[in-house]
C-alpha cells in the first residue's frame, strides 16, 4: 500500500507537468485552431531566461516572476506576429508556422544561452518528511496542488467571467462571437500569453529533474499532446485529466507490470481507447461550423 | 438609421451585390424579400463588417462603417441574429444572453436587459441553465433574438428568424419583433417568409441576383401583383 501511494504520488506529480503544458496547448487550440509545436521551445526558452535571472539576482521567486512575464511577452509576440496574418490559412500551414517558430527558437537558445546545461534548484527545497511510510517530497505537493489550484482557477475565469465567457464563445464559434461585439483578436492573443506561461511554469517546474537544456521539455511537450488527444482536445479539462492520468498510468505500470515494457503498455492501452473513443476520453465530437 | 448607396459586394469572382441602395429609418420595420442567392444574407454581412470585398457606402447614424472592424460596428448599437441562429450549443442559456451584452458596461444595464429578454421570451428563463444546444428550434431561435437584444442594440438585424420553424411559433416570434419595434428598436429583417413580413414591416426590398427590383410600402407591395405571383404564391 505505501508503495502504491508512493507511485501515485509520483505519477501526480509528473502528471500535473503534462497538464499544465497540455492545458496551454488545448487554450491556443480551441480558440484560435492552431496546434502549437513551438510550445515546449517556448517553454524551454522562458526557463533559460528565468535560470540567468536567477544565476544574476539569486532570487528565486524574482527569477520565476520574470521567466513568466517573459514568456507572457514571448507569446504576445509570436501570436501578433506569425500567426495573426495566417488566421484564413488551413490548420497545416499554421502548423507548419509553428514548427518554424521552433527552429527559430532552437536556434536563439544556442545564441543566447549556449548548449551546455544548468542546474536550477526546486520550488520548495525543504527535506522530504514521511506519513505512514510513504515518503513525501514537499516539492511534488507543492507542483501537484499549485496545479489544481490554476485549473481551479481557470475554471473559474471560464465560466464566471465575461473573459470566460469571451473564450468559449470564440472557441465554439468564432463568426458569431464577433457578432456580439467580442474582439476575438484579443482572446487570441490573451490565450496565447496564457499558455507560454502556463508551459514556461512547466518549464521552471521540471528544471531541477531534467536540467536547464535544449531538449528539457522533450519528454513533457509530447506528452502533453497525447493528453490533450487522450483526454479530448474539445475540452479544456478533459487535457489535465489526461495529464495526471499518463503521469500515474506511467508509474503504476512501470512499477507493478514491467519498467521495460512500460511506454508501450501505456501507450498500447491509450492507443486502444482512442479506436473507442477516438475524440478522446471527456471529448465530445464537435461539429465545426463553416 | 442606416442609409446604403451603391453598395456591392464580391464572392471570388462572383459579384453578389450589384450597387444596392437600402434606406432604413429610425423605429422602422424594414424587408428584404428575395430567393435564396439573391444577396440578403450578403447585405448583412456588409452592413456587419463580415465581408472583406464591397464597396459603396453604409451610413450608420451619418458616419459610413465600411471598413469598420465588426467589433466597432457591434459596438456602435448593430446587433444581429444570424441566419441559422447559430447559438453557442455548449453554453448555457444565460451564458449565451451575457455573451450577447458583452458589450455593456454596466452590470445593472445587463441585469436588466436579462430581465428584459426573460418577459419576452419566458421560455429561456424556464430553461436558463440548460445547454443552448439542447433546444428546439423555435427556442434556439427565440435565444439568437434575445441574445441580440441583450446588447441594447439601436437596431437590429434578423436573418431568417422563421427558417425551419412551425408555422404557429413563427406567428410567435414575429408578434414578438413587432413588440420590440414598439418600445424603440429599428429592425431589418431578411425573410423568404414574405406574407408574414410583410404583414410587420413598414418598408419592403426586393432583391434578385444582387439588384434590387422592388421596393415600397409594404401595404401596398401585399397587393402588388406582380409580387403575389412571385413571392406570395399567387392569389
Amino acid at each position: 500500500m505505501t508503495i502504491f501511494l508512493q507511485n501515485i504520488i509520483s505519477g501526480l506529480e509528473t502528471g500535473a507537468l503534462y497538464a499544465l503544458a497540455a492545458l496551454g496547448l488545448v487554450l491556443i487550440f480551441r480558440t484560435s485552431d492552431v496546434i502549437n509545436f513551438a510550445q515546449g521551445d517556448i517553454a524551454m526558452f522562458s526557463t533559460f531566461f528565468g535560470y540567468r535571472v536567477f544565476e544574476k539576482y539569486m532570487s528565486y521567486p524574482f527569477a520565476v516572476i520574470l521567466a513568466l512575464l517573459f514568456a507572457v511577452g514571448l507569446g504576445y509576440i509570436l501570436e501578433r506576429l506569425f500567426l495573426r496574418k495566417a488566421l484564413k490559412l488551413g490548420i497545416i500551414n499554421k502548423i507548419i508556422i509553428t514548427m518554424g517558430m521552433l527552429m527559430v527558437i532552437q536556434g536563439l537558445t544556442v545564441i543566447f544561452f549556449g548548449t551546455e546545461d544548468y542546474y536550477l534548484r526546486k520550488a520548495i527545497e525543504m527535506d522530504n518528511f514521511n506519513i505512514a511510510g510513504v515518503i513525501i517530497q514537499p516539492n511534488a505537493l507543492f507542483i501537484i496542488f499549485l496545479t489544481l489550484g490554476i485549473v481551479i482557477i481557470f475554471n473559474y475565469l471560464l465560466k464566471k467571467t465575461k473573459f470566460g465567457i469571451a473564450i468559449r464563445t470564440t472557441a465554439e464559434d468564432e463568426e458569431t462571437a464577433r457578432l456580439m461585439g467580442i474582439p476575438v483578436g484579443k482572446v487570441y492573443s490573451r490565450s496565447w500569453m496564457i499558455a507560454t506561461a502556463l508551459g514556461a511554469l512547466a518549464g521552471i517546474l521540471v528544471a531541477p529533474k531534467t536540467q536547464v537544456s535544449i531538449s528539457m521539455m522533450l519528454d513533457i511537450h509530447l506528452k502533453s499532446f497525447i493528453a490533450a488527444v487522450v483526454g479530448g482536445f474539445s475540452s479544456f479539462f478533459g487535457p489535465v485529466a489526461g495529464g495526471f492520468l499518463i503521469g500515474v498510468a506511467d508509474n503504476l505500470v512501470g512499477y507493478y507490470w514491467s519498467l521495460d515494457w512500460k511506454t508501450a503498455i501505456v501507450y498500447g492501452i491509450l492507443l486502444i481507447t482512442l479506436i473507442i473513443k477516438p475524440a478522446g476520453i471527456f471529448g465530445k465530437v464537435v461539429r465545426k461550423k463553416v | 438609421m442606416i442609409k446604403i448607396s451603391n453598395l456591392n459586394a464580391k464572392y471570388g469572382y462572383v459579384n453578389a451585390l450589384k450597387g444596392i441602395d437600402i434606406v432604413v429609418k429610425k423605429g422602422q420595420i424594414v424587408t428584404l424579400l428575395g430567393a435564396n442567392g439573391a444577396g440578403k444574407t450578403t447585405t448583412l454581412r456588409c452592413i456587419l463588417g463580415l465581408l472583406e470585398t464591397y464597396s459603396g457606402e453604409i451610413l450608420f447614424k451619418g458616419e459610413n462603417i465600411i471598413g469598420k472592424k465588426v467589433e466597432d460596428i457591434v459596438k456602435g448599437g448593430i446587433m444581429s441574429s444570424p441566419e441559422g441562429r447559430n447559438v453557442f450549443g455548449s453554453l448555457s442559456v444565460k451564458e449565451n444572453l451575457l455573451a450577447g451584452a458583452y458589450t455593456i458596461k454596466s452590470k445593472q444595464q445587463t441585469l436588466d436587459n436579462l430581465n428584459k429578454v426573460y418577459e419576452y421570451f419566458p421560455i429561456l428563463l424556464e430553461r436558463k441553465n440548460q445547454m443552448a444546444g439542447t433546444l428546439s428550434g423555435g427556442e434556439q431561435q427565440m435565444l439568437s433574438i434575445g441574445r441580440a437584444l441583450m446588447g441594447s442594440p439601436e437596431i437590429l438585424l434578423l436573418d431568417e428568424p422563421s427558417l425551419g420553424l412551425a408555422p404557429l411559433i413563427v406567428r410567435d416570434i414575429f408578434r414578438i419583433i413587432q413588440e420590440i419595434n414598439k418600445e424603440g428598436t429599428t429592425v431589418l429583417l431578411v425573410e423568404q417568409n414574405a406574407m408574414q413580413a410583410l404583414k410587420i414591416s413598414d418598408y419592403a426590398y426586393v432583391l434578385e441576383t444582387g439588384k434590387i427590383v422592388h421596393e415600397g410600402n409594404s401595404k401596398e407591395l401585399i397587393e402588388d401583383d406582380k409580387i403575389k405571383n412571385a413571392y406570395l404564391g399567387g392569389n
